[in-house]
């Protein structure tokens, strides 16, 4: 898409979410140099004064939880040419949807009691659940690894589609043992991406990068505070 | 001085989440003065209940992308003290050096990165990547070497992987500590530089009364336990935390505002300094010398270079700890302790590197949680944020529109809100 000379002119934006996926990108440092060669950051609210309209690449992290949000986001899809979702809270939209399983009301009057109807709010959504999305970034946070892998891929006109395989391969790979003192590891069912992260150091799985194409979720019902946009939402 | 005046600024920048100052002059009069938070809420207080134990605390961290690892320590401590779960000193000792990293990190990313700017002329840091290269070069050396504490003890800065309810997953090494320890000592130097370049903005000035509230605790600079305590008065148990600080709803803003003891109150850097200067490791005394932070907590905007002498100390502080444990001979079976849920409540209380963070959980029998709170440091200064944006207009009256939403906006950065924290 960007074979001319210019730079790709790219924003960050930020929905419903921890804003830990924006900062794993800040966190790149000396790495995130080389790219500034090619992109020119015109709008990172969280990083920058600096607000331009005008861009082709737009990073969405978070999920769609307000009326208002998707209005956001449906304006940021008109004017990107390219809209990446960032990280699992914007691709499945991961613990945010667990607030899905009751009335909205009922939760915002768990949280703010009787002033609850004077807020907004809607069962989260994915970034892709109200617009187009033309690239994702899994993981709870992403890794920078695979952020700029993106880029290269998006200023290079190829696709990019994330892992398909399950976590257990990556696991496997790295020589890690599988240990049973997991009460429940989502591995098998789990989008691969991370390097195992989790289970090489001895913790279970959480599945925060979303569920493989086909997965048979059943088993793991116990578990799971991700929604795989695949399935249906699990619960205990 | 104009008698009418009303600046809004929306979705405001170089701070964490989405929050906009509104302010209203009329008849030459400080009608409105308002930091509104408009981030969406996620409703972890909603969402966590019917969750089994070890999922509200990995989930929790989640809360905040800056402090993740001060919402995973609240977390894991009530939990453990609904359960009744001790643990061992070094288990502690593991979790300080972990919260060290993470207060370092994250006043880093404040001062360097958000705040900076402000004194620097530029919209970003990242403007800096051109002409002055080595200040970019220094904050991002800095910065990752505060990653790297907190990366080595819990697998992970955002959001971290080993550090669970009753101690770590994976057992640390002398090896992975004397690796952390190599790469902190060529880091040494990048310290002296960063305090200097600190001593060198020019920060505003401004004088407002203002009641403070933070951990306090005999024998350290308290961080990751303490009680807590208003200035001036005697410490109190946080598990009794209802009895002290009131929520409020206060739409539009999606983060309630706090008030201890019908008192508005700030946490934070500068309220910790101002309990507990005395503990401050002597080379972080010396900095607040060089920055002239006092241990008074009048000038909002002194936050900042509060942040700064508190990374000398976490560093000194990391530093020792790091030696202690190298030591020892870090018995990998002391990094964890059996777990048994039981029916309970319990409250953690830490120190988040912008201030006092309360979580307090109930859980059923088979430790799945019921019921949820959680007092966020940004939310429980909203409230004095307010006020000050008050006083700085009444200061500032002669001063153009521009000129003043600039400084109103310094300001609330300088107080460095994390505000999808504090919608949570
Ligand atoms: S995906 Fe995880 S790390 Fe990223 S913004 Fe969402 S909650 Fe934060
Ligand atoms: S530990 Fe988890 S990810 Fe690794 S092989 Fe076993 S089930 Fe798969
Ligand atoms: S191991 Fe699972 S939970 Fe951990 S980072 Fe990978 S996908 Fe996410």
């Amino acid at each position: 898409m960007m074979q001319d000379k210019e730079k790709a002119r790219v924003a960050f934006f930020d929905f419903a979410c921890c804003e830990g996926c924006q900062l794993e990108v800040a966190r790149l440092g000396e790495d995130l140099l080389p790219l500034l060669r090619h992109v020119d950051i015109v709008s990172w609210r969280e990083l920058s004064s600096r607000r331009e309209e005008d861009y082709d690449v737009a990073f969405c992290e978070g999920s769609i939880t307000t009326r208002e949000d998707m209005d956001r986001v449906r304006e940021i899809r008109d004017r990107a040419k390219i809209l990446v979702a960032l990280g699992s809270c914007a691709c499945i939209p991961c613990h945010n949807s667990l607030k899905n399983q009751w009335p909205m009301a009922e939760v915002l009057d768990t949280v703010y009691g009787r002033e609850g109807w004077r807020f907004d709010t809607i069962p989260a959504q994915p970034v892709a659940g109200v617009v187009c999305v033309d690239y994702e970034i899994r993981g709870c946070p992403v890794t920078g690894r695979e952020f700029l892998k993106v880029c290269k891929a998006i200023l290079t006109d190829q696709p990019y589609a994330p892992p398909e395989e399950p976590v257990c391969v990556e696991c496997r790979l790295s020589d890690n043992l599988c240990v049973e003192k997991f009460d429940l590891c989502l591995g098998p069912v789990t989008r691969a991406g991370c390097g195992a992260a989790c289970p090489r150091l001895g913790t279970a799985c959480n599945g925060c990068r979303g569920a493989v194409p086909g997965a048979k979720l059943a088993p793991y019902k116990r578990k799971v505070w991700f929604m795989p946009r695949e399935g249906a939402l699990l619960l205990l | 001085m104009a008698r009418e005046r009303s600046i809004q600024v929306n979705r405001l920048t170089r701070v964490e989440g989405h929050g906009n100052i509104r302010l209203k002059v009329a008849g030459g009069e400080v009608a409105e003065a308002a930091f509104d938070i408009v981030e969406p809420p996620r409703f972890f207080e909603a969402f966590l209940r019917g969750r089994p134990y070890e999922e509200v605390v990995r989930v929790v961290s989640r809360v905040c992308g800056i402090c993740a690892v001060s919402h995973r320590c609240a977390g894991i401590k009530a939990t453990e003290a609904a359960f009744g779960v001790e643990v061992t000193p070094l288990i502690e000792d593991l979790r300080k050096l972990a919260m060290a990293g993470e207060m370092m990190s994250s006043h880093l990313l404040h001062v360097l990165f958000l705040a900076a700017p402000d004194y620097l002329g530029v919209d970003s840091v990242l403007d800096l990547a051109g002409k002055r290269r080595a200040l970019l070069a220094l904050a991002l050396r800095l910065k990752k070497a505060a990653y790297d504490v907190s990366e080595t003890v819990c697998g992970r800065h955002t959001h971290p992987i080993t550090m669970e309810t009753g101690g770590f997953t994976q057992p640390l090494d002398q090896t992975r500590l004397h690796g952390l320890k190599k790469r902190m000592e060529l880091r040494e130097g990048d310290l002296a530089a960063f305090v200097d370049l600190v001593g060198g903005m020019a920060f505003p000035s401004m004088d407002r009364e203002v009641a403070t509230v933070c951990l306090t605790h005999p024998h350290e600079y308290a961080a990751y336990q303490g009680r807590m305590a208003k200035d001036g008065e005697e410490p109190v148990d946080p598990s009794d935390y209802a009895d002290y600080i009131a929520e409020t709803v206060k739409p539009p803003s999606t983060a309630k505002h706090s008030q201890w003891q019908g008192e508005n109150y700030v946490v934070g850097a500068l309220s910790r300094i101002r309990r507990n200067f005395g503990q401050l490791e002597p080379e972080a005394r010396e900095a607040a010398d060089q920055l002239g932070v006092r241990a008074s907590a009048s000038n909002p905007f002194m936050n900042v270079a509060a942040q700064a002498v508190e990374v000398v100390h976490f560093w000194r502080q990391s530093w020792n700890i790091l030696q202690r444990l190298l030591n020892s001979d870090l018995p990998a079976r002391d990094q964890s302790v059996e777990v048994s849920p039981r029916a309970g409540r319990g409250v953690g209380a830490v120190e988040a590197p912008r201030g006092l963070l309360i979580h307090e959980y109930e859980y059923d029998e088979d430790g799945v949680c019921r019921a949820v709170n959680l007092i966020i440091p940004t939310a429980q200064n909203l409230a004095s944020m307010e006020e000050d944006l008050k006083l700085l207009a009444r200061n500032l009256e002669a001063s153009t529109d521009r000129e003043l939403a600039r400084k109103l906006s310094m300001m609330i950065r300088a107080y460095d809100p994390c505000i999808s924290c504090s919608a949570h």
